[in-house]
């Protein structure tokens, strides 16, 4: 043995000591055996932490001596490095979820846009439970929705009964959306079924438990609306989507929204346009969202001229410089109205507008004005809208062309044989809708894709299939209609679907469409090649998945690489293809169809090529908004519209689409504003009944029409926007959650429950790739066992979870973007039973030692030096009691105090993200005391502040919401009264009455809950809790 | 005084080198740094003999020597055909006369004196203390093959047991230089000292040499996403390809399950790896033979353009040193236990990890089965960092793993039963049915 540096003396420790590592103060372990290193000679030491076995040698550890307080760590130098310091607030912010929205945020598969969080606030704030959602098309409106229902289900237990009422065409996205993005499994029904929940309730039976989904087209019949009028559907969460339909109260869809609505305890309606012709269509919808707010059209415009002038006033706050003269001279016009006068003498009012008479108001006193001044305004509780320019500011420009595809000789005869088989077999057959529809569909099919196309006739001939087969009817999401068999057994149709087939058949077809597309794709990344830059990502759409798949195969034919999907191709299929387009150099084309490119962000592509163009406007807007979205970092969007030259497309659809500007701009929901119109004028054409300057003459008043519709939606949609409040403080809320960091991030949560485990169950971490991507873990051993037993406390979720690890490896993801890509995958967030029984298990532990941290960061947020950092929590225990984190910072020499959290938050973000471990040979001997005590009176103040603040306004507010939700719990009261009434009158049967009677005994008992429990003060001050003290060395080397 | 304790794992390439400090005391947790050298982790392992000096550290064309050196490449090699008088088994290529007096033992003795020097010099450094307020022990890797054979372990034993104790007598080598005289006179003085394997407990041993294999599967046993299981890893480094089969094993202890025991049924080297991949490249791409160590970390964007089928009989003779491995590990095992390794997925590691056409048709299952093998890769270690502060990049981690392995204690790392010890065991039942296979 040569040892370097032996030791005569025996070792320290003794096997059985409690010992922790000197540099990292919380990895507290156990001896269980000592070796004398045959090099240095020195005591190595076997040490158990956790679930990890290592050896350390004697210099490294200590006796565990424990430190009760951050501030006794510090003062013993006792410090850990970032790591821990991560760990430990990401611990604390989950324990103590500081946002409102926490809950909601954390679980759904889907991006963070803050936008789509301000209904979810609004609703939250609106003890109606009512919500008329008007963003603009493409931000987002179902998943708004998910958000409320996920808060809702977590917020007050699984809702039993939710109804969503869409049109025909959006039941299976909506479907797919809640399956795909919130977990929620619905079922899509039609008016039958609703009819039977009906019935049930009148033979006196219990209601089922529903999450349903029903078309309008559905649901509009006579005999469901007097149904629900007799006997009103018990349900928990009404959501009716483009709710503009049923604005005209004379129209059936308006009748059984309303009945429907009458039974609902919260509605959702969302609209695109809610206003189209006046803001009486507005007020239509309101009417039936909230009927005691909005009874009357004159007070609707008192409630409109009142809110402008809240508006005002919260636009003269806003911004940089705020105007308070104008803005009090606004409010005092708001005081002097009708609406205002009623509630004078309300103690909130007189706090706002002694808010506003006040000059020396800081910024956050400023936002929470315009928060209370939105409070008062009469609309803007009910109604939330987003505009695109407002979620996407930097949105890219689209560029549109159109590609005509000059046929050769051979297609132009099949385009026309296809053509004139529509007028022959139109002239003399029936005129059932599924006939029409069939013969659009083979016209369609053949202006797509001509192989494409003959395939399908050849099959149908040979009667393979029936009117479409499988995955085009899954494609185009429609029952078979009656009729549409006839076209292909007519004898007629039959031999000239046959001389077509020939025709196709007769000579090797060259198709020009192809040639046209590879082409334009070769065209594109030449330049790309030329420009030295990564080849650009192209998304193909086509209606048909015939021609998704020849495309594909044909282009991979010729050596560009690709994939595809459709409404058919199995969801493993689909997520691998998705994965390679976006995520591999080689594969830069994605052909898709509508149904397999729905919902899925496809920003990394920056070219759409529309091989064929749907008829209706608003299904071009969600092809072109799977790739315009927010992350779209390539400045312009490309898109191409490929039509055949001379042909019904090109006279009809190329002419409307650019007129109504589709391409280049957004615009609302137009199913109202354009209808049908390109279908039945194609149909005229097909049928023979349109031509020459007739359909010149027809196409020119339809442009006209459309243009002048488009432009009053658009003047009447810019007036709803008075109708609303500056909702800065919400905006400030939701933004906040990740700009100020007060949810973990994904890696912050990922490290948190990689040490959790690591401590815990070895073997069971989760790889890095899980961050960002999925991963394969076998969380095997005790934990799925120990999660079972504690569902009881953690909830049914935690079971499933447990039974789903002990059956083997799960993949998961803490991505939420990755987790709706593979919807099989686990998505491990802030509120996941894991999560949760991590957080559990560290609480029940208890802290063993207090967290004192050295720690560094580079110059920029502070200047060079050293300084002593203070992070605490303040419980604000007011109506609406929130925990907020905060830091002080003083650097050594006591010259300055860092405590506004405008300053002291980003510090702690760029700790977070870019904090480094530093050794720390600062001693503080001398001035320990005082720097502590610096510390203390600096967080003493923000807590003072804070508490001045909080405490002037809390009384106004809580007697402003508590007043707003006791009228809430009367108004439900009320109509559950009036039901009744009806119910008695009508001589309903005795279970139904008993179930009414319920409904009444249940609302009065919650308005005498809500009367006697709700205390009228509610605030109790802010209690501050210190968690980690630290020395911060601002250096420009770690 | 009590010294700073590193352990610093020394991963003694055939043409280059390269070595990790652990350092228990790093703040905020124990660290490992990836010694660095002039922006370089690599450090030659080629010893350059001028007219008076052993040269250390030098690879021929990157340093100016003012005579033109006489080239000692492969050391490591040479030793093992030293040691077991069977040169053609380990050594490719003519073999320069070594200086008298010298053997290959010796120069290799020299070269990681050398190399300790370096890396407690740059630790010392990076610690910001003098060198001898810092106390380093030394892992030395050696392949498998080698730690198998009780001779070439002992070899490999003595001489990092006496390279340590030159380095302990006289420091760091100066400039990476020594005359010849200087040189004998330290080799003669450290032979008196008695560095037989003997005295050395199993634990103490494996803190001196280690085999490859075992280091470089270190990063994976210990990572959570590696399951107990058949596995085999491909260390393809410059002049060598080391293949080990191997099993993961656990055992339920304390309630849980821990991966804690590797067990090596079958072991191959084989004298072919990157350097061979140059050699063919290299008239291909325009230099001449002698110049192929100019296409190191290039041979990426040669094989792009001059295609990949010229690479096809190194990437065979890499493929056959798997083979080989497999084969014996196969000789050890029943029937159910081969089936039990039938589907392993394979780790490779060194320059050619990096290689496509390498690691591709390493994932052909060796018995020709149709579903090929799951090619592995390693992430960084969280605790891996550089002494230049700068980051280490993926493509680095395949050259890193070994020396990484090396640093931790051998006391802490799993259990390394050896091919030479095995005897068959029963393959555990899978614990249970993935629900993905249900």
């Amino acid at each position: 043995m040569d040892p370097e540096c032996s030791e005569d003396s025996g070792p320290h420790f003794n096997k059985g000591d409690t010992v922790q590592r000197v540099n990292q103060p919380e990895a507290i372990g156990v001896i269980l055996d000592i070796h004398r290193d045959s090099q240095t000679g020195s005591w190595t030491y076997i040490i158990q932490f956790g679930t990890e076995r290592r050896a350390v040698p004697e210099a490294a550890i200590r006796r565990f001596s424990p430190t009760l307080t951050p501030w006794d760590a510090l003062e013993a130098n006792s410090l850990s490095g970032q790591q821990h310091f991560l760990f430990t607030l990401t611990y604390y912010r989950l324990l103590y979820p500081p946002a409102r929205i926490a809950r909601s945020f954390a679980t759904a598969r889907t991006q963070f846009y803050p936008h789509q969080f301000r209904p979810v606030l609004k609703f939250l704030d609106n003890p109606g439970n009512r919500l008329l959602i008007a963003d603009d098309v493409g931000l987002g409106k179902t998943i708004e929705a998910g958000y409320i229902l996920r808060e809702l289900d977590l917020r007050q237990g699984q809702l039993e009964r939710v109804l969503v009422v869409v049109p025909a065409r959006l039941t299976s996205k909506w479907k797919r959306e809640m399956e795909g993005r919130f977990g929620d499994h619905f079922e899509i029904v039609t008016g039958n079924h609703i009819l039977d929940q009906v019935n049930r309730l009148r033979q006196g039976r219990e209601l089922a438990s529903f999450r349903w989904i029903v078309s309008y087209e559905s649901a509009r019949r006579d005999d469901l609306i007097t149904a629900l009028k007799e006997t009103p559907l018990a349900i928990d969460l009404l959501v009716a989507d483009e709710a503009h339909r049923m604005r005209h109260s004379e129209t059936l869809q308006h009748k059984v929204g309303a009945e429907l609505v009458e039974g609902s305890d919260a509605t959702l309606f969302l609209t695109a346009t809610p206003v189209q012709t006046s803001l009486e269509d507005l007020w239509h919808l309101l009417r039936m969202l909230a009927p005691e707010e909005f009874q009357e059209w004159p007070v609707f415009e008192q409630q409109m001229f009142a809110n402008r002038l809240l508006l005002a006033t919260q636009r003269t706050l806003a911004g940089d410089s705020p105007n308070i003269e104008k803005a009090r001279s606004y409010f005092e016009q708001f005081l002097t109205g009708a609406l205002a006068q009623s509630a004078r003498r309300g103690e909130f009012l007189q706090s706002v507008y002694g808010r506003v008479q006040s000059t020396n108001l800081d910024r956050h006193e400023i936002i929470e004005l315009q928060e209370d001044i939105g409070r008062l305004s009469p609309t803007s509780h009910i109604i939330s809208r987003t505009r695109k320019v407002e979620a996407l500011p930097n949105r890219p420009l689209r560029k549109a062309g159109w590609v005509p595809i000059e046929l050769t000789g051979q297609e132009r005869e099949i385009y026309e044989a296809v053509e004139e088989l529509c007028r022959m077999v139109w002239g003399q057959g029936e005129s059932s809708w599924g006939y029409s529809m069939t013969l659009i569909n083979a016209y369609r099919r053949t202006a797509s894709c001509i192989p494409a196309a003959m395939d399908f006739f050849r099959e149908k001939l040979e009667g393979i299939s029936g009117f479409i087969d499988e995955p085009e009817a899954q494609e185009l999401e429609e029952e078979v209609p009656e009729g549409s068999e006839s076209v292909w057994k007519e004898k007629g149709a039959r031999d000239r679907i046959q001389q077509i087939l020939r025709l196709y058949e007769s000579d090797s077809f060259d198709d020009s469409k192809l040639n046209v597309l590879s082409g334009t794709l070769f065209q594109l990344w030449g330049e790309d090649d030329r420009a030295a830059r990564v080849r650009r990502k192209v998304v193909i759409f086509s209606a048909y998945p015939r021609t998704v798949q020849y495309l594909s195969k044909s282009l991979n034919e010729i050596d560009i690489k690709t994939r595809f999907i459709h409404g058919s191709v199995k969801m493993p299929d689909r997520e691998t293809a998705i994965d390679d387009f976006l995520e591999s150099e080689e594969v830069c084309v994605l052909v898709s169809s509508e149904v397999g490119g729905e919902g899925i962000d496809l920003q990394k592509a920056c070219v759409v090529i529309n091989y064929d163009l749907p008829w209706n406007p608003m299904t071009v807007e969600q092809r072109i908004g799977r790739v315009d979205r927010i992350g779209q970092e390539s400045p312009t969007i490309y898109i191409f519209n490929f039509v055949v030259g001379d042909s019904i497309e090109e006279r009809i659809l190329q002419r409307l689409l650019t007129r109504i500007r589709i391409f280049e701009e957004t615009i609302g929901e137009l199913d109202d504003i354009i209808g049908n119109q390109v279908e039945d004028l194609t149909r005229r054409v097909l049928q023979g009944g349109l031509a020459g300057e007739e359909l010149e003459r027809v196409l020119r008043q339809t442009e006209e029409a459309l243009e002048v519709r488009l432009r009053d939606a658009k003047n009447m949609l810019s007036k709803v926007d008075t109708l609303l409040a500056a909702d800065e403080a919400l905006i400030h809320e939701i933004q906040s959650v990740v700009g100020e960091r007060q949810l973990p991030s994904d890696r912050e949560l990922f490290l948190f429950l990689n040490r959790f485990l690591a401590e815990n169950y070895e073997g069971c971490q989760m790889p890095k790739e899980a961050i960002r991507g999925t991963s394969s873990v076998d969380f095997h051993g005790t934990l799925a066992q120990e999660l079972e037993s504690a569902a009881a406390e953690l909830g049914e979720d935690a079971l499933l979870f447990a039974r789903r690890i002990s059956s083997g490896p799960v993949t998961v993801t803490c991505s939420r973007e990755m987790a709706y890509r593979h919807p099989r995958t686990e998505l491990i967030h802030t509120h996941h039973p894991l999560c949760r029984f991590a957080v559990a298990k560290a609480r029940a532990k208890g802290l063993q030692h207090g967290d004192a941290f050295a720690l560094s960061i580079r110059p920029g947020r502070l200047p060079l030096g050293q300084y002593v950092l203070l992070v605490a929590l303040l419980h604000i225990h007011s109506f609406r009691p929130s925990t907020k984190m905060v830091a002080i910072v003083t650097n050594i020499d006591g010259s300055q105090l860092f405590i506004d959290p405008d300053e002291t938050t980003p510090i702690l973000i760029e700790i977070l993200e870019k904090g480094q471990d530093i050794y720390s040979s600062l001693r503080m001997e001398g001035q320990f005391e005082t720097i502590k005590e610096r510390l203390r009176s600096g967080l003493d103040k923000l807590k003072a502040d804070l508490e001045t603040r909080e405490a002037k306004v809390d009384q106004a507010r809580q007697e402003q919401l508590h007043a707003s939700q006791a009228a809430g719990y009367e108004f439900r009261l009320a109509r559950a009264q009036q039901i009744l009434e009806r119910f008695q009158q009508s001589g309903q049967r005795e279970s139904i009455l008993r179930m009414a009677k319920g409904k009444v005994e249940k609302a009065r008992r919650e308005r005498d809950a809500f009367i006697e429990q709700t205390p009228v003060a509610m605030w109790r001050g802010i209690e501050p809790e210190e968690i980690a003290v630290g020395v911060l060395y601002v250096t420009e080397t770690n | 005084m009590v010294k700073r304790e590193l352990r610093l794992g020394i991963d003694y390439g055939t043409s280059a080198s390269k070595m990790v400090f652990r350092d228990p005391l790093a703040p905020g947790g124990e660290k490992t740094y990836v010694v660095v050298r002039d922006g370089n982790f690599r450090i030659p392992s080629s010893v350059a003999l001028t007219a008076e000096n052993l040269v250390f550290g030098c690879s021929p064309g990157a340093c100016e020597l003012l005579d033109l050196p006489l080239w000692y490449e492969s050391v490591k090699m040479r030793v093992a055909g030293e040691a077991t008088s069977n040169y053609r088994k380990y050594c490719y290529g003519p073999l320069p006369n070594l200086p008298r007096g010298l053997t290959a033992r010796d120069i290799a003795t020299l070269t990681v004196w050398y190399l300790i020097g370096e890396g407690h010099y740059v630790a010392s450094r990076f610690l910001r203390a003098e060198p001898d307020e810092v106390a380093t022990s030394v892992t030395l890797g050696i392949p498998m093959s080698f730690f198998e054979d009780g001779l070439l372990r002992r070899t490999f034993l003595s001489i990092a047991r006496r390279a340590r104790s030159i380095y302990i007598k006289y420091g760091r080598m100066v400039s990476g230089k020594i005359q010849l005289d200087e040189a004998r006179k330290i080799i003669e003085e450290s032979s008196h000292d008695n560095m037989d394997e003997a005295e050395i407990p199993k634990d103490a041993l494996r803190n001196w040499i280690r085999s490859e294999a075992e280091a470089g599967l270190c990063l994976a046993v210990k990572s959570p996403g590696v399951p107990e299981g058949a596995y085999a890893e491909i260390d393809i480094g410059a002049g060598t390809t080391h293949a080990s089969v191997f099993w993961i094993w656990s055992r339920f202890r304390g309630g849980r399950w821990l991966k804690d025991r590797l067990a090596f049924y079958g072991v191959r080297s084989e004298p072919v790896g990157m350097d061979a991949v140059d050699a063919v490249l290299a008239p291909l791409g325009g230099l001449a033979l002698d110049e192929c160590l100019r296409l190191r970390g290039e041979e990426r964007e040669t094989i792009d353009r001059v295609g990949a089928g010229s690479l096809d009989c190194v990437v065979k003779e890499i493929r056959e040193t798997y083979i080989r491995a497999w084969r014996r590990a196969c000789l050890m095992l029943n029937l159910a236990e081969r089936e039990g390794f039938r589907h392993h997925d394979i780790f490779v590691a060194g320059g050619g990890s990096l290689i496509p056409e390498i690691t591709t048709i390493l994932a052909t299952h060796p018995d020709g089965y149709e579903r090929p093998l799951s090619i592995r890769r390693l992430g960084k270690p969280d605790d891996l960092l550089r002494t230049d502060g700068k980051a280490i990049l993926g493509e680095d981690i395949p050259f890193l793993v070994v020396a990484y392995g090396l640093s931790y204690n051998a006391l802490e790392v799993p259990e390394a039963y050896m091919p030479g010890g095995m005897h068959p065991q029963t393959i555990p039942e899978k614990k249970f049915v993935g629900w993905e296979e249900m």
